[in-house]
C-alpha cells in the first residue's frame, strides 16, 4: 500500500486533498516522460480516484496505489524506485510544515469559534504523528552508513528551483534603491527589498502605491530612474533576457487577443520560453484550474474574466519557473479557484521556488504569504514576516467575571501593555500587546469565569500603515 | 533568439493572414481587370480616340507622359501607381507597422516581453512581416498582370515587357519600404495603435497631396521634395527609362532609417 504510506499522516479533515494531490504531482514529476495521451488517461483515472475518496477513502487509496503502479510499470520504472521515493516524501519537511500550518489555522479558527474542539484536537494529533514519524525516520536513516543525504528525509532539490541552502547565494529578487519618476511625480521612491528564495512574498499597497510599476521594473518593461533590480543576482536592466528566463509572470491586466483560442495563446507563449514546456505539467495545471480542453479551443473573447485569469495563471506556471511574479492573481477568480491557486502556490514553494505577488486582499496575503512588503505612495514602509506583523497588533481579550468587579480601581493597576477598551461590572474588554502572562497573573486574584482571546489579524496592522500610520 | 523571432513572426502572420489573402486576391484581380480594359480599348480602337479627344493645350501641359499612359502598356501599368492601389498598400504597411503599438496598448506585450526576449525582437518581427506582406502583394499583382497578358489579350497588343513590370513593382516596393519604416517608428513612439495609425495615415495623405501640388504648381515644386511620393516616378519607367537608383535608394534609406530609429526607441522607452 504505497499510497497509504504517504497519505496516512494526513488527517481526513484537512490533509486529504493536499496529500492525494501530492501523490499524483510527485508521481508525475518522477515519471517525466509520460506522453500526452498517457498523461491524459492517467489524469482521468486520478480524477476518479479523487472523487471516490470522498465516500470511500480506503477504496480510493487502493485505486491510487494501483494507478501509480500502472504509471510506473507503463514507463518501465522499477517499483522499488517509487517506494523509495514515497518513503522519502512521507518524511518530507515541507509536508510537515504544511500540516502544521493547517493545524495552526484550525486552532485559530477554533479560537474564533469557527472550528470545533474535536477538529482542533485531531489536527494537532495528526501533525504530531507526522512530526514523530519524521524524527523516527531521520534517526533510522542516519544509522545507515553510506546512505545519501538527499535520501535521508528530503526530496532531492529540483534543479529548476534555484533553491539552495547556501547563504551566499543571491536572493530571488533584490531591489536596490530602485526609483521611478514621471516628471515631478515619484511613482516609486528608493525602494530596497530582498525576497528570499523559496518564500511567498506579498507585495501590498493601495491602488496607485507603485506595486505594478515596481513589478514592471523587475521585468524591465519600465526603466528605473535610479537604482536597480536583480533576479537571482542578475541585473534586470543590463541582462534582462537572462533575468526573465528565470521567471513566470501573471500581469494584472491580461492582454490576450480575443480572436485567438486559449490553446493557440498558450502555445505561442510556451514557445517564447527558454524551457521546454512539459505537456503533462500543462495538462495538470489546466486540470487543477478546471479548464477543459473544450474551453481551450474556444476564442478568448468568449471567456469570462475568471477564465481569462485562469488562462493567465496556466501560462505563468507552465514553464515551472524558479520565480513567479503575480500581479493581483486572484482578481476575478471565484473562491474555489482562489483555493486552487493558493494550493498551486504552496506546491510551488514546496519545490523550493519563489513567489512574489502583489495584492490588496489582505486575507489572501495572510493565508498564503510568508512575508510582506508594504508600499505607500511609492515608499516601502514595512517589510516583515506575516506572523511578526500580526504580533504587532494588539490581541483583544474579553474577561467575564462570576461577580461584579469594581473596574476602575482595579483597571488602574493593569500590567504594562494592557489597554482598556470597555469596562463593565462583569465583563472587561482589553487590548493586550505582548505576552498574556502578566495579564493572566493579574487576573488570578479576580473571580474570572471565562476568558476569550481574539488573535489579531494582519489587516489591523496593515490598515494603520495605509492610513499614514507608522513608517 | 532567432527561434523566438520566428515564433512571433508566425504569430503575426497567422493573425493577419486573412486580410493579406483578401488584399492580395483583390490586387491581383485589379491588375487582371486592367489588362482586360486595355484589351477592350485596343479592340475598339479607343486609344487613338482618347488621344484625339485631348485638347492640344492639355497635351502640351501634360507632356509625353500623358501619351505614354494612353497606350495598351500604359493602361496595364496603371495598377502599379493607381491611387487606390497606393492607398491600399501604404495602408497595409501602416496597419502592420503599428502592430507593436497595438500590443503595447492591449498589454499583450507584457506577456511576451516578460519572457526571455530582447525588446528589439518586436521591431525585427515587424520588419520581417512587412517584407513578407509587401512581397506577397507585389507577387500577387505581377501574377494578376501576367495572367491577364497571357490568356486574353489581342496578339498584336504592345505588351509591357516583364522588365518594365518588375521595375514598376520595385519602385512600388521602395515606396512601401519607406512608409513601412516611417510607420514603424511612429508606432514605436506611441502607446496607442489608433493614434499611431492616424498620424501615419495623415502624414501619408499630406505627403501625397504635397507631391501633387508640387507637380501642378511650380512655386510648390521645391517643398514637394520633402514628400516621399516625389521620388516615386512610375511614368518614367513606362516611358522606357530605367529605374532611378537615386530615388529608389532614397526611399529605401528612409525606410531603413525608420527601422533603425525604431530599434533605438524601443530600447529606450517604457513599455
Amino acid at each position: 500500500m504505497v499510497a497509504v504510506r504517504i497519505l496516512q499522516p494526513g488527517h481526513p479533515e484537512f490533509g486529504r486533498p493536499v496529500s492525494v494531490h501530492d501523490v499524483w504531482r510527485i508521481a508525475k514529476l518522477h515519471v517525466r516522460s509520460l506522453t500526452a495521451e498517457e498523461s491524459s488517461r492517467f489524469s482521468a483515472s486520478w480524477r476518479a480516484v479523487q472523487t471516490r475518496f470522498v465516500d470511500d477513502p480506503k477504496g480510493a487509496l487502493v485505486d491510487a496505489d494501483a494507478l501509480i503502479t500502472e504509471v510506473m510499470t507503463t514507463r518501465g520504472y522499477p517499483m522499488t524506485d517509487w517506494e523509495q521515493r514515497v518513503a522519502d516524501i512521507s518524511v518530507d519537511y515541507p509536508l510537515v510544515v504544511d500540516h502544521y500550518r493547517t493545524a495552526h489555522e484550525i486552532a485559530v479558527r477554533h479560537q474564533r469559534g469557527e472550528a470545533s474542539t474535536e477538529d482542533m484536537r485531531r489536527a494537532m494529533i495528526a501533525y504530531r504523528e507526522l512530526f514523530a514519524e519524521l524524527v523516527n525516520r531521520r534517526a533510522t536513516h542516519s544509522e545507515e552508513p553510506g546512505r545519501p543525504a538527499a535520501a535521508r528525509g528530503r526530496i532531492e532539490p529540483d534543479p529548476l528551483s534555484g533553491s539552495s541552502t547556501s547563504a551566499d547565494l543571491p536572493p530571488a529578487i533584490r531591489l536596490d534603491k530602485i526609483a521611478k519618476r514621471y516628471g515631478e511625480m515619484a511613482a516609486v521612491n528608493a525602494v530596497s527589498l530582498d525576497v528570499h528564495r523559496s518564500e511567498i512574498f506579498g507585495f501590498l499597497g493601495l491602488n496607485g502605491a507603485g506595486k505594478t510599476t515596481t513589478i514592471r521594473m523587475i521585468l524591465d518593461l519600465v526603466r528605473p530612474t535610479a537604482g536597480a533590480a536583480y533576479v537571482f543576482g542578475i541585473n534586470c536592466r543590463h541582462d534582462g533576457v537572462a533575468a526573465r528566463a528565470q521567471l513566470g509572470y501573471l500581469p494584472g491586466e491580461l492582454g490576450f487577443y480575443g480572436d485567438m483560442t486559449g490553446e493557440a495563446t498558450l502555445d505561442v507563449l510556451a514557445r517564447l520560453n527558454d524551457a521546454v514546456i512539459d505537456r503533462a505539467r500543462q495538462g495538470e495545471l489546466l486540470e487543477r484550474m478546471q479548464f477543459s480542453r473544450r474551453d481551450l479551443r474556444r476564442r478568448i473573447r468568449e471567456y469570462s474574466t475568471g477564465m481569462k485569469r485562469k488562462l493567465g495563471i496556466v501560462q505563468a506556471f507552465q514553464s515551472n519557473p524558479p520565480l513567479l511574479i503575480l500581479d493581483e492573481p486572484t482578481e476575478g477568480l471565484d473562491p474555489l479557484m482562489q483555493d486552487a491557486l493558493y494550493e498551486l502556490l504552496r506546491d510551488h514553494r514546496r519545490l523550493g521556488r519563489t513567489v512574489f505577488m502583489s495584492s490588496h486582499v489582505l486575507s489572501e496575503v495572510e493565508r498564503v504569504c510568508d512575508r510582506i512588503g508594504l508600499l505607500r505612495r511609492g515608499e516601502l514602509v514595512l517589510t516583515a514576516a506575516v506572523a511578526d506583523v500580526r504580533n504587532m497588533a494588539a490581541r483583544q481579550v474579553r474577561v467575564l467575571f462570576r461577580e461584579d468587579v469594581v473596574g476602575q480601581a482595579i483597571a488602574a493597576d493593569l500590567p504594562a501593555g494592557c489597554e482598556v477598551v470597555t469596562l463593565l461590572p462583569r465583563a472587561w474588554t482589553l487590548r493586550v500587546r505582548g505576552p498574556l502572562a502578566p495579564l493572566l497573573a493579574f487576573l488570578a486574584a479576580c473571580p474570572v469565569e471565562d476568558l476569550e482571546v481574539r488573535e489579531p489579524h494582519l489587516e489591523e496592522v496593515v490598515k494603520t500603515y495605509y492610513q499614514d500610520g507608522p513608517g | 533568439m532567432i527561434r523566438r523571432t520566428r515564433v512571433l513572426v508566425g504569430h503575426s502572420l497567422r493573425r493577419v493572414r486573412a486580410a493579406l489573402i483578401v488584399l492580395a486576391v483583390l490586387l491581383a484581380a485589379f491588375q487582371f481587370l486592367l489588362t482586360q480594359v486595355a484589351a477592350f480599348l485596343m479592340r475598339q480602337g479607343g486609344f487613338s480616340q482618347l488621344s484625339d479627344l485631348i485638347p492640344d493645350f492639355v497635351r502640351t501641359a501634360a507632356g509625353p507622359e500623358a501619351l505614354a499612359f494612353m497606350s495598351f502598356g500604359g493602361v496595364v501599368s496603371l495598377g502599379y501607381f493607381h491611387p487606390i492601389v497606393i492607398t491600399a498598400l501604404v495602408g497595409l504597411m501602416i496597419a502592420i507597422a503599428t502592430e507593436s503599438a497595438g500590443e503595447i496598448e492591449a498589454r499583450f506585450v507584457d506577456l511576451t516581453l516578460a519572457r526571455p526576449l530582447w525588446r528589439q525582437v518586436l521591431v525585427t518581427r515587424t520588419v520581417v512581416v512587412l517584407a513578407c506582406a509587401g512581397t506577397l502583394m507585389l507577387v500577387a499583382m505581377l501574377a494578376g498582370t501576367w495572367t491577364g497578358l497571357t490568356c486574353c489579350v489581342p496578339a498584336d497588343a504592345e505588351r509591357p515587357s516583364f522588365g518594365v513590370l518588375v521595375r514598376l513593382a520595385t519602385t512600388l516596393a521602395t515606396m512601401m519600404a519607406c512608409w513601412g519604416g516611417l510607420s514603424l517608428l511612429i508606432g514605436m513612439l506611441s502607446r496607442r495603435r489608433s493614434v499611431a495609425a492616424s498620424i501615419a495615415g495623415v502624414l501619408a495623405l499630406a505627403a501625397y497631396l504635397l507631391d501633387y501640388l508640387g507637380r501642378a504648381w511650380d512655386p510648390a515644386a521645391g517643398i514637394s521634395r520633402l514628400s516621399p511620393f516625389h521620388y516615386f516616378e512610375p511614368m518614367t519607367i513606362i516611358m522606357g527609362q530605367s529605374l532611378s537608383i537615386f530615388d529608389a535608394a532614397l526611399l529605401l534609406m528612409v525606410g531603413v532609417a525608420g527601422s533603425v530609429a525604431s530599434y533605438i526607441v524601443i530600447g529606450q522607452r517604457d513599455i
